[in-house]
């Protein structure tokens, strides 16, 4: 016979008695647990969301390389990891990814800079592209997301690049410059790669999606 | 070259004639309301509004405030006509016979459609997930079209909150809808450059015309029917002129091509069909005689 697996509060409830939780505050014991429990279920902070724009298509190809060689734009990649805000894997996760060109002009007529890509078993996805362009309605250099899993809320938004010159060098002052990004949070930092042939940046951007 | 040009001090966005024809008003990127008289081409009043306010019609528009809250004025008088509790409006249109308004709101994924004698809703609509980008009634005020970012258009019959039809096979968000003034057809385009003519029982594809040969931001049907106009959109607006392309519906034949100066905000008809006007570029309105 199976048994059934203990919850999280029976867990801690066993060490409470077995002596390996101890509470060195006045709070009862259900309400250190509940507090904890709480704390454990935040522990990854649901991704803010942005607005998903004009340049939208749908149906655009799983594709993991965007970036044809000799193509002019610095090389990109930009990888991640979708999971839930308890930390855990997001079954049947599709990220949809798009961004302007080097010029800062999307393809309107094709999928050129845009895929819709399926994490891999541990959540993880990866996209070979280069850095956007500016343009001047939307200053900033940013990357398109549309998220959509199975039992959970689509999450609609946009990564941004703390080197990017509309940042000024200090994107904790001027994220939000002339109302440009939805969160701090979304803008993220660049490292920089020796690449076999030319240098390479490269973004991290982990997705926690909410349930639905 | 136009046949006659207003200047605003700022850029103009959406325009709206009054019903005689004779007053035009643009809601302008400096948040002003500008209103001109159309026979002399004179400016005859500025309206300093809140930001994100949504122009209704010549002498209506909306006021968004902080408090999930739609206030609509009456331009002329400088009096609020009616308070809508519990939207926040990201989109806003007013039904022919000025009796009902539909409002888009984004964060709520749904278009609520209002009362204005009373305020009170009639029907909350469940839109896309990505905020709508054109809404629009029919004629006869039966039928409410919205087109989303996330390239689904959905139309729904306004008596019974009913979907009537929802359009999934785009892909790219159509920026500009409207019904024929028949209300025969639904004519709408956007992203991907296309025209796209649809029967308004059926809302089954009657025509294609793909001759624009740029994203489209605005279109506008003659009363009489006969005549569409659209506008181009584009990225780089400051490096690209774009295009506005006068069709003939009947045939599909592009009539006249005029370049404009920057991405076409709106187009619209006077109601008694002499004049077409557009917003787009820094600080005009070109009307065109027809």
């Amino acid at each position: 016979m199976k048994l059934k697996t203990p919850s999280r509060r029976e867990m801690m409830e066993r060490c409470i008695a077995a002596g390996w939780l101890a509470s060195a505050s006045t709070l009862s014991h259900t309400r250190l647990l509940a507090a904890w429990e709480e704390a454990e279920q935040q522990a990854a902070k649901p991704t803010p969301a942005d607005v998903l724009g004009p340049f939208f298509r749908k149906g655009a190809p799983n594709q993991r390389t965007l970036r044809q060689a000799g193509e002019p734009g610095f090389p990109l990649l930009v990888s991640g990891r979708v999971v839930n805000s308890k930390g855990q894997l997001v079954e049947g996760a599709a990220v949809d990814l798009w961004h302007a060109d080097h010029a800062g002009r999307y393809d309107t007529r094709g999928y050129k800079f845009r895929t819709k890509v399926t994490p891999d078993a541990k959540g993880d996805y990866a996209v070979e592209t280069i850095l956007p362009g500016h343009y001047s309605d939307r200053p900033a250099q940013h990357i398109h997301y549309l998220i959509t899993a199975p039992g959970h809320k689509p999450l609609i938004t946009q990564a941004y690049f703390a080197t990017d010159p509309f940042f000024e060098g200090d994107p904790v002052k001027n994220w939000n410059k002339r109302g440009i990004a939805a969160s701090r949070d979304l803008i993220l930092p660049v490292k920089l790669f020796e690449g076999p042939a030319a240098p390479r940046a490269e973004i991290r951007f982990d997705i926690v999606l909410e349930k639905a | 070259m136009a046949d006659r040009t207003l200047t605003a001090a700022a850029v103009p966005g959406t325009l709206e004639f009054s019903k005689d024809s004779q007053i035009l008003s643009a809601l302008c990127r400096d948040n002003t309301i500008r209103t001109w008289s159309v026979t002399t081409g004179q400016l005859t009043a500025e309206k300093k509004v809140p930001p994100r306010s949504a122009l209704l019609a010549a002498d209506r528009w909306a006021e968004r405030t902080d408090k999930a809250e739609v206030r609509v004025w009456d331009l002329t008088a400088n009096r609020q006509l009616q308070i809508l509790n519990g939207v926040t409006m990201n989109r806003a249109t007013l039904s022919p016979d000025g009796h009902w308004l539909a409002i888009a709101d984004t964060a709520a994924r749904r278009v609520e459609l209002r009362a204005m004698a009373t305020g009170q809703p009639r029907h909350q609509l469940t839109d896309g997930i990505g905020g709508t980008a054109a809404l629009r009634f029919s004629p006869d005020g039966s039928l409410l079209v919205s087109a989303n970012y996330d390239n689904d258009v959905r139309i729904w019959r306004t008596a019974s909150g009913e979907l009537v039809k929802k359009i999934e096979d785009l892909t790219g968000a159509m920026f500009a809808a409207e019904f024929t003034p028949d209300g025969q057809r639904l004519i709408m385009a956007g992203l991907d450059e296309t025209v796209y003519i649809l029967d308004a029982k059926t809302f089954k594809l009657l025509q294609k015309l793909g001759g624009h040969g740029e994203t489209i931001s605005a279109l506008a049907i003659s009363p009489d029917g006969k005549t569409l106009v659209t506008g181009g959109f584009d990225v780089l607006t400051e490096k690209n002129p774009v295009k506005v392309l006068f069709w003939d519906l009947a045939s599909g034949r592009i009539l006249r091509t005029v370049r404009a100066p920057h991405r076409v905000a709106s187009l619209a008809f006077s109601p008694d069909g002499a004049w077409v006007a557009m917003a787009a570029g820094e600080n005009e309105i070109q009307l065109w005689a027809r």
